[in-house]
């Protein structure tokens, strides 16, 4: 059989500049296999920086999490509702800025989709007397009923209540003498459930005004700070001894923290709507250590992310380096063909993107698989800074965190074959055939 | 003769080593035209293949003009010189060249794939072209699953795909044994005398010049004798002539008659 | 200097007419505390009233009565007469310690010279009578106001218990009447300000009557003290105990 013809002009065969792109991926993809060894070495190596940021970011989106539940449902609540003015003047002046009329400002708070509780708080200093020893101390007068629903920690499996009683009892519904004192505090008092203790503060009014009160039991929280300093009573009691009918603080609970925002929209809404003299605060707001704990681990967690790009970049560089380096006289092959620059430049970029795609592919299903193994089994941690107690880690699959740690396969996969497949591009002709 | 396909005027390529400058080509003024079989033959470094690669349009002369189809290709662009490769130029290396990770037939197929969009089409004449080698059985096979004689012959087929202006073969027979070289050299006479496409080899191999239709001589860069055989077997001398190269003519014209 | 302008004018009216003359020796920043002390209150043990008025800028004025025993420098007795939700409260001092009674708790508490009593006005302030013991005395300047000198003494505490760690004090040259003192804390904060006005007779001698004090931060947030129906007493040192605390007649 014999070849005739004429039968395609130039311009025919000039008609289409593109690769077919089924058949340049394929090539791409044989190409990348071609030395399984290496491939397989560099695949790893990019899946490993893959899983390493999954984990490490899951790592960190559990402990945020966690840290975010326990000092919600230890005291902050989700949102906290003051009399306007208290967030600027109130640290001088508490007793200035009380909100008058909290039960019809509870029902309008209680009417918001998503509110799951609102219970009222009157915080003071105040000190504790053991008759010769006096103690400067932090109260909270708090409704029994309404911190024990606070206190429950829905959004964590197998989670330590926000605050939990380590000896004694707690509070109880109606206005007893009884306090519940911090663990810290209460081994700087040396007290003990069933003690009885002075409890003395001054009144809204100025003057000194003190209690005997009964310990009725010892809490502990996620927070050391607040468990060395304070004390709880019921409400009612601290009303009586501040002498005042107010409260301060009306904590709101909500069924998802998800739904802080839009809550704290509506809020807003009726407080404009109604013109009442209210300020609030969500649990961001009020929650500084949380905040610069997240703050820290971004910067820590954006470094990983970093080292490990740069890791993956330098490995894949260095093995699209050396296939060029062994596919020399092979360029030099396709370019007498025909085949311009460009479609030298993409081949190789191909073949980058690839080994990206493909590693963080696989980074992404050994990461979520050993993600949800250890999560099922749970890492137990010492106690943080400024916490009593430890806690049980688990690793969060976050579907932002698999999505980027893709992302960053593949685009440093991109970045690092583009310097490599651009000098193969312009290599000379001659010169490469001539390669070994 | 037919038309003129490559013709040089004043052509000199002159590389430099560092400092040191090296006057690979000087003052080259041949004419080619189609349906030839020709050699450009010399010692190693005179400038065969450097002659070779400037008619293959994968390098640029120092000075001169070269012109294919009357089209002046010394002062085009890379990207316009691998379009005018793309279709009128095709190449036979000494060693093969096969892309390891393709079988013989997407070897074959490879140079269509930028010019033919219809895969039927393609696939059509990518057989074709391995038939004409004999090598249909061999389609699926890797280079290295192929013996020397094979590749090369796949790479004659790659070759033919793209129904080229001229095939350039850079000492095709180099890297085989004897035997195989005959072969294959019979199959790109065969094909050289059924489509009429020009052949310019590059070569010191014996073979090879007395099979082309002409020889071209190159020492130092500089072009010493041009030698016609026409199909029918009559010499025609232009310029000198060694001693050697008139016995082996006359050699063979004695065992014609 | 310029805030309370209408006690230095009083100031400067009962200036017009000294009572006492005091002798010309040679004079150290420790005699002139010594002098503005005996001008303050009495060195033999006495009682008197001291009427407090709490005025916030914008709230109604709270007032507080008491009657207040002291025996010396470190024995004082406060007895809270109103308001009636208060009356009843007593406080007792022996040296620095400071321990209050409250009706309804079966024993004395413990609490500090720095706490607040009433408004502007600390336990310490109504408490502790003298600086001279208390304090270190150095005489910083003399300056003039309107013609008349003052003595700048600045007054360091000599023990951490003492209600001020520092004390600018102004007392005027030769009546050794005090006028006004900065008080701050340990961190160098100006807690608050006091004026000595309305020098009147007091139990045979020109005092000031009436002490106001200054809420540095809050403009127009003060405590205003007077002092009334003072007497000398007797008081048997066991009334100065915490048992007795308990049994106090109101």
């Amino acid at each position: 059989m014999v070849i005739t013809g004429t039968e395609f002009k130039v311009e025919d065969q000039l008609k289409s500049k593109q690769m077919n792109i089924p058949i340049s991926i394929k090539l791409a993809i044989r190409n990348v296999f071609r030395n399984k060894i290496r491939t397989l070495i560099t695949l790893a190596a990019i899946a490993f920086g893959s899983v390493s940021i999954i984990i490490a970011g899951g790592f960190f989106e559990d402990t945020f999490l966690q840290m975010r539940e326990a000092v919600i449902h230890s005291h902050l609540g989700h949102i906290q509702i003051h009399s306007k003015g208290y967030s600027d003047h109130g640290a001088s002046a508490p007793f200035d800025y009380l909100i008058e009329d909290p039960e019809n400002v509870t029902e309008k708070l209680l009417s918001i989709d998503h509110v799951k509780m609102v219970t009222p708080r009157i915080s003071f200093s105040g000190m504790i007397s053991t008759g010769d020893n006096t103690v400067a101390v932090f109260c909270q007068g708090v409704q029994p009923e309404g911190e024990l629903i606070l206190n429950k920690i829905d959004a964590v499996k197998d989670a330590t209540p926000g605050l939990s009683i380590e000896e004694g009892e707690n509070l109880s519904k109606g206005g007893q003498f009884d306090l519940i004192l911090g663990k810290g505090l209460a081994k700087t008092l040396g007290a003990k459930p069933g003690d009885s203790l002075v409890l003395l503060t001054n009144t809204v009014g100025g003057s000194l005004n003190a209690f005997d009160m009964t310990v009725k039991g010892i809490f502990f929280t996620a927070s050391k700070e607040f468990d060395d300093r304070t004390v709880r009573l019921p409400i009612e009691i601290a009303q009586k001894l501040i002498r005042t009918q107010n409260v301060q603080t009306l904590v709101v609970l909500l069924d998802k923290t998800e739904n802080t925002e839009k809550v704290k929209d509506e809020i807003l809404r009726i407080i404009q709507k109604d013109t009442l003299s209210l300020e609030l605060k969500t649990w961001k707001q009020l929650a500084d250590f949380y905040n610069k704990t997240v703050d820290l681990y971004g910067r820590q967690f954006f470094i990983l992310k970093l080292i490990i790009t740069i890791i993956v970049v330098l490995s894949i560089f260095n093995t699209i380096n050396m296939a060029i380096w062994e596919r020399t006289r092979e360029i030099g092959t396709i370019m007498a063909m025909g085949y311009k620059k460009n479609d030298i430049l993409r081949l190789f970029i191909a073949e980058g993107f690839i080994l990206g795609f493909l590693g963080g592919a696989i980074g992404i299903g050994v990461g979520a698989g050993l993600a949800w193994v250890i999560s099922f089994l749970g890492i137990p941690m010492p106690p943080p800074p400024g916490a009593t107690v430890g806690w049980t880690a688990f690793i969060k699959i976050v579907p932002d965190i698999l999505v980027s740690s893709m992302v960053l396969s593949v685009a440093a996969s991109l970045v690092s074959s583009f310097y490599p497949a651009f000098k193969a591009s312009n290599l000379n002709i001659t010169d490469a055939l001539r390669h070994y | 003769m037919a038309g003129v396909v490559v013709k040089t005027e004043k052509v000199s390529r002159v590389f430099y080593l560092g400092k040191t400058k090296v006057q690979a080509l000087d003052d080259i003024n041949i004419e080619i035209n189609e349906g030839e079989f020709l050699a450009i033959a010399g010692p190693s470094g005179s400038g065969k293949t450097t002659l070779l690669n400037l008619i293959g349009c994968i390098d640029k002369p120092s000075s001169g003009s070269i012109k294919i189809d009357g089209e002046e290709v010394s002062t085009l662009s890379s990207n316009r010189l691998a379009d005018i490769r793309l279709a009128k130029l095709s190449f036979i290396f000494q060693t093969f060249n096969l892309i390891p990770v393709l079988s013989a037939f997407e070897n074959v197929e490879y140079p269509l794939l930028k010019t033919v969009r219809n895969r039927g089409e393609r696939s059509d004449r990518a057989r074709a072209s391995l038939e004409s080698v004999g090598l249909e059985k061999y389609m699926h096979h890797r280079p290295d699953e192929l013996s020397g004689g094979q590749r090369q012959r796949v790479a004659i087929a790659r070759a033919l795909v793209t129904e080229p202006r001229i095939i350039l073969a850079d000492e095709p027979t180099a890297n085989l044994d004897q035997k195989t070289g005959e072969d294959v050299l019979n199959i790109m006479k065969r094909i050289n005398e059924d489509s009429n496409t020009l052949f310019i080899f590059s070569t010191h191999d014996l073979k090879v010049m007395q099979m082309a239709s002409r020889i071209i001589r190159i020492t130092d860069g500089k072009i010493v004798e041009h030698d016609y055989f026409d199909r029918k077997d009559n010499i025609k001398k232009n310029g000198n002539c060694d001693g050697d190269y008139r016995n082996r003519v006359q050699g063979r014209r004695s065992t014609e008659e | 200097m310029k805030k309370n302008t209408l006690s230095l004018a009083v100031f400067f009216v009962c200036m017009l007419f000294p009572w006492a003359a005091f002798s010309t020796e040679e004079i150290t920043a420790q005699k002139i505390l010594e002098y503005a002390d005996e001008i303050r209150s009495p060195q033999a043990a006495y009682r008197v009233t001291a009427r407090v008025i709490s005025k916030k800028p914008g709230k109604e004025d709270k007032i507080a009565v008491y009657e207040i025993w002291m025996k010396g420098k470190d024995k004082t007795i406060i007895k809270t007469l109103e308001p009636a939700i208060d009356k009843g409260t007593s406080l007792l001092m022996l040296r620095y310690d400071l321990w209050a009674f409250l009706q309804n708790i079966s024993k004395p508490l413990r609490i500090s010279l720095q706490q607040r009593l009433f408004g502007e006005a600390a336990n310490g302030d109504i408490a502790r009578a003298n600086f001279s013991g208390d304090y270190a005395p150095v005489l910083k300047d003399t300056i003039t106001i309107k013609g008349r000198e003052f003595y700048a003494l600045e007054l360091t505490a000599k023990d951490e218990r003492v209600t001020y760690h520092k004390v600018n004090l102004w007392v005027m040259k030769d009546t050794y009447y005090p006028l006004k003192g900065e008080f701050y804390a340990f961190s160098g904060k100006l807690l608050k300000t006091c004026y000595y006005t309305n020098y009147e007779k007091l139990l045979d001698q020109i005092r000031p009557t009436r002490l106001v004090l200054d809420n540095p931060l809050v403009d127009g947030q003060k405590t205003i003290i007077d002092y009334s129906n003072m007497t000398l007493d007797d008081f048997p040192d066991r009334v100065f105990t915490k048992n007795y605390l308990k049994k106090l007649k109101y």
